[in-house]
């Protein structure tokens, strides 16, 4: 069970990133499946696999597919194990993932091109020392990826929102770019005929309206670099809380390797030590990355991204080695504001495939763009949106958020069939 | 009379190829009796072979050309990039119900360069130098032998890339050059100098595995898809058929894009029709992290060699993604100078492995230059010497039985290399050892490695912790380790081959008769 169960372990977390909650799933199974359903299946994916191995958009899964697809076999041939595996397992589903860029690369979302660019040279070069040959290119395909998106304002303005939803880090973001604009009075209660939106400039950032009210999170490193001898090592960090109040907060690590204590800070003091303790034994190999979380009460997260280095000798003593341990400490300033416990605007957000002619909310035409987030809008009354394109159906349906919420509307145009 | 009798007797000599086994595109070169490189042509008429496999059925198959245009009727039959997982063990393709290895996709593709080779030639070819890149480690050399094995050839050489595109341009004694090798699939990068009139010595290299010309095809390809999706809704890449035809399109506008400035792609996919436009400043915006990385890789082989960016007397851009005109402004802005793209910078590896075939004797590596031919043109050529671009080392315990890499071959140390080491039993009673052989891929000192294969001496007799045991590592030309383990005391050695990860070993001989039976058209 305990070899299978790493198997299983490495499957179902591959599978979860790849957006299906288990195996069969995965497979496009039905729920009474028979065994040659499941050869059909394995035939089936391992053909779209080698289709798809040199697709940019698919490559990661189809080679993981294809490296896999014998033991994908042996789960499908004798399911029960495995049935009996997800039932026993707590499964923490988190269907597939969110990537956080910012934290990839080592760069906090207020960072500017040309910090992006030089971190993710950086992180390329750390990343060319790093593990195996398959880890290490691995590695440059998420430093890529986090380049091509956060590279254009565009895409990176898309992925920003992503990005708050998931970690809380925004506010600093919208101070940084600066593009958006206050539109007073945009969402009155305008006829349809008044099709001009009652500011000048439509470019897509203009709608952007920043929420108020996450609070400020700043830490001086985003990320560090640790040499680590051969014993376990002890390294403090400062936190810097600014701002009067109290303000709770928890700690957390994502790695065996790297324990924090204590795991909450003292909601009153300014000035606190915290320890970082880093187990080299319990490193899988000479270099991992490791997270540290500071996470308040109210769920707004920071980390800081932590890259463990065991220090190796390498001399050619011919009978025996000499052990050297390297003591190394740091000190690390970590700087958090109080936070400002406001409530959440109301907010709508419209996602909408694929780009509209126009988008209409209450009568009023905004600019139409794929995403937009409004703030400001009437609460708790219907708010009826209408986008049109062109050979598309209209879609016209209302739209109530409640007071300090925010909505999401994903709206699929349907082409016309003729 | 005297020229044609002298040159019967050339036509006896067994022609050596040299062999460019590239991720996108395969050549084979020779040199003709009067010295003269020549780029066979495959039976299309082009030197260069697209190194695409497709399967018609279990015992057909079409490489090159052909097999490209079935990429997007049937995606699933067609291989291509098939180098990019060389000796990864889990890699295997199915195929008609029959499973490839990289090695015997491999073949296939060489069986095919030198069946058209020889008909072009009039001769047979049963040897030859095959081309790798500079940092490809011995597990994926030895992946790469073994597939020219399977197709009949005796491989005299593997020889990096940025090697033998050192040779194919002329270099004045004392000078230093770059030579900066951005292939389809494989970046490397190598410092040379021609130290002696007969030699030129490679002093550094450095390179990525996954940086080249398909990252630059992969980044239009996601251009256009996005664009698509946002005019339509629907994005091509969700469907095998639809993404084989963009990227075919888009490598075609990567190309159009090196003489001018905005390409046109035209995307169908769901029946649905757009034509996309893609300028070359785009291009290159989208490729600044790529450049970004082949910097990094730069630096790395000039620290190797102890350079600057200004040192080098030359930087010499070979392999066809140098082609594009970003590649050499971005060298430029790097250098201080202007780098020269080579005349033939698609085939600069394939003329340097055919120089370097010439230069070795049927059975030796006898250069032609000391044998006698002097009326031949490559006795003036030198022959090159290629340095590690990785550390060789073996995993061994200190007193607390700590785990450790210990460097036996330094980086940069000049092939053939051989480094002995002497350690001892770890335990009372051990009969058996077991040797853990790290080849690091990084030149940083402190890097991670690979464990590339274990060797392990068996049937020792018990002796007490500390008895003396040697390791010898030998690094021959072709860069694929050979390890021996010799008990100091009884002087037992095991001889046998490295199990090196990846590699068919055994396998070979049966996998032979498999490849021999494939047709292909």
């Amino acid at each position: 069970m305990g070899e299978n169960e790493s198997i299983y372990d490495s499957i179902q977390t591959d599978v979860q990133s790849f957006g299906a909650t288990n195996i069969f799933e995965y497979m496009k199974l039905h729920a009474e499946w028979t065994k040659e359903d499941a050869d059909a299946a394995i035939d089936a994916r391992r053909k779209w696999a080698q289709g798809q191995r040199s697709n940019p958009k698919f490559s990661d899964e189809s080679v993981w597919f294809i490296k896999n697809a014998s033991q994908i076999k042996d789960i499908l041939q004798a399911p029960a194990k495995y049935q009996q595996y997800l039932a026993n397992k707590k499964l923490d589903v988190e269907v597939g993932k969110f990537v956080d860029h910012y934290s990839n690369l080592g760069v906090s979302p207020s960072s500017s091109i040309s910090e992006i660019e030089s971190a993710h040279r950086d992180r390329y070069r750390e990343a060319r020392t790093l593990l195996e040959r398959e880890t290490a290119s691995r590695t440059y395909k998420q430093l890529d990826e986090a380049w091509s998106i956060l590279s254009d304002p565009q895409l990176r303005s898309v992925y920003d929102v992503e990005h708050r939803k998931n970690t809380g880090l925004g506010a600093e973001w919208d101070q940084d770019h600066g593009n958006e604009r206050r539109a007073e009075g945009l969402l009155g209660p305008h006829s349809k005929q008044n099709s001009h939106a009652p500011f000048e400039d439509s470019g897509q950032e203009s709608l952007r309206r920043r929420i108020q009210t996450s609070p400020d999170y700043k830490f001086n490193k985003n990320y560090l670099t640790l040499s680590i001898g051969e014993a376990p090592t002890t390294v403090d960090l400062e936190v810097v809380k600014s701002g009067a109040g109290r303000q709770p907060a928890r700690l957390y690590t994502d790695s065996k390797w790297l324990q924090v204590s204590p795991s909450h800070l003292d909601p009153a003091a300014a000035v606190q030590t915290v320890q970082l303790t880093t187990s080299p034994r319990l490193m899988e190999s000479s270099r991992e990355l490791a997270k540290l979380t500071l996470e308040t009460s109210d769920r707004k997260k920071t980390s800081v991204n932590i890259l463990g280095k065991r220090k190796r000798f390498s001399r050619t003593f011919l009978r025996f080695l000499i052990v050297i341990f390297i003591i190394f400490s740091a000190r690390i300033f970590l700087t958090y504001k109080e936070s400002q416990s406001l409530a959440l605007p109301t907010e709508l957000e419209l996602r909408v495939t694929p780009t509209p002619d126009s988008i209409f909310i209450d009568g009023v035409a905004v600019a139409p763009n794929i995403l937009s987030i409004f703030s400001d809008i009437p609460h708790d009354t219907p708010v009826l949106i209408v986008v049109e394109k062109q050979g598309f159906e209209t879609y016209q349906q209302p739209v109530i958020v409640g007071e300090g919420n925010s909505e999401t509307v994903e709206i699929h145009l349907q082409r016309i069939e003729d | 009379m005297r020229d044609s009798s002298r040159n019967r007797a050339r036509q006896d000599r067994e022609v050596i190829a040299g062999i460019d086994l590239g991720t996108v595109f395969s050549s084979l070169g020779t040199l003709s009796p009067e010295g003269e490189i020549r780029l066979l042509a495959n039976c299309d008429g082009n030197t260069l072979t697209p190194s695409a496999l497709y399967f018609e059925d279990a015992n057909k198959c079409y490489v090159g050309e052909e097999a490209l245009e079935m990429a997007h009727i049937e995606p699933w039959n067609v291989v291509q990039f098939v180098k990019s997982h060389m000796g990864e063990p889990d890699f295997e393709l199915v195929l008609h119900g029959q499973e490839w290895s990289p090695q015997e996709l491999s073949s296939l593709i060489i069986r095919k360069l030198i069946e058209d080779a020889e008909e072009e030639l009039c001769q047979s070819i049963n040897s030859a130098v095959i081309t790798v890149p500079a940092n490809f480690n011995s597990a994926q050399r030895l992946a790469t032998q073994e597939a020219a094995e399977l197709a009949g050839v005796n491989v005299l050489e593997i020889i990096s890339e940025p090697c033998a595109a050192a040779l194919s341009v002329e270099q004045p004694l004392g000078t230093t050059h770059m030579i900066f090798d951005l292939g389809g699939g494989t970046f490397d990068v190598a410092i040379t100098t021609r130290k002696t009139e007969k030699e030129i010595v490679v002093t550094s290299s450095s390179g990525d595995q996954t940086l080249g010309g398909k990252v630059w095809d992969d980044l239009i390809v996601n251009e256009v898809a996005n664009k698509f999706v946002q005019l339509t809704g629907e994005d091509p890449r969700d469907l095998p058929e639809s993404f084989q035809e963009l990227h075919r399109s888009c490598v075609l506008a990567k190309e159009a894009l090196t003489s001018r400035t905005s390409a046109t792609i035209s995307v169908s996919h769901s029946g649905l029709r757009e034509n996309i436009a893609i300028t070359r400043q785009r291009f290159e915006e989208l490729s600044q992290h790529l450049l970004q990385r082949a910097l990094v890789c730069c630096e790395e082989a000039l620290k190797g060699a102890g350079l600057q960016w200004s040192s080098p007397d030359k930087i010499i851009l070979v392999g066809g993604s140098s082609k594009m005109p970003m590649i050499s402004r971005f060298i430029e802005d790097c250098a201080g100078f202007e780098p020269i793209l080579h005349d033939n910078p698609d085939s600069a590896v394939t003329m340097g492995a055919a120089i370097i075939a010439s230069q070795i004797d049927a059975n030796g590596t006898m250069p032609l230059g000391e044998s006698g031919l002097n009326d031949n043109k490559n006795s003036l050529k030198p022959s090159v010497k290629d340095a590690t671009g990785h550390s060789l080392g073996i995993l061994a315990m200190d007193q607390n039985y700590q785990q450790h890499f210990l460097e036996m071959i330094a980086p940069h140390t000049q092939i053939p290399a051989e480094a002995k080491g002497r350690f001892a039993y770890a335990y009372d009673g051990m009969t058996s050892v077991q040797v853990l052989v790290v080849e690091r891929r990084s030149i940083e000192r402190d890097s991670e490695g690979d464990i590339i294969g274990t060797l392990s001496l068996t049937d020792l007799p018990s002796r007490p912790r500390g008895t003396p045991i040697d390791v010898v590592y030998r690094y021959d030309n072709d860069r694929i380790l050979q390890v021996d383990i010799i008990d100091v005391e009884t002087g037992v050695g095991n001889k046998s081959t490295l199990d090196l990860t990846g590699a068919l070993g055994d396998k070979l001989e049966a996998k032979k008769v498999d490849i021999r039976t494939m047709v292909i058209g």
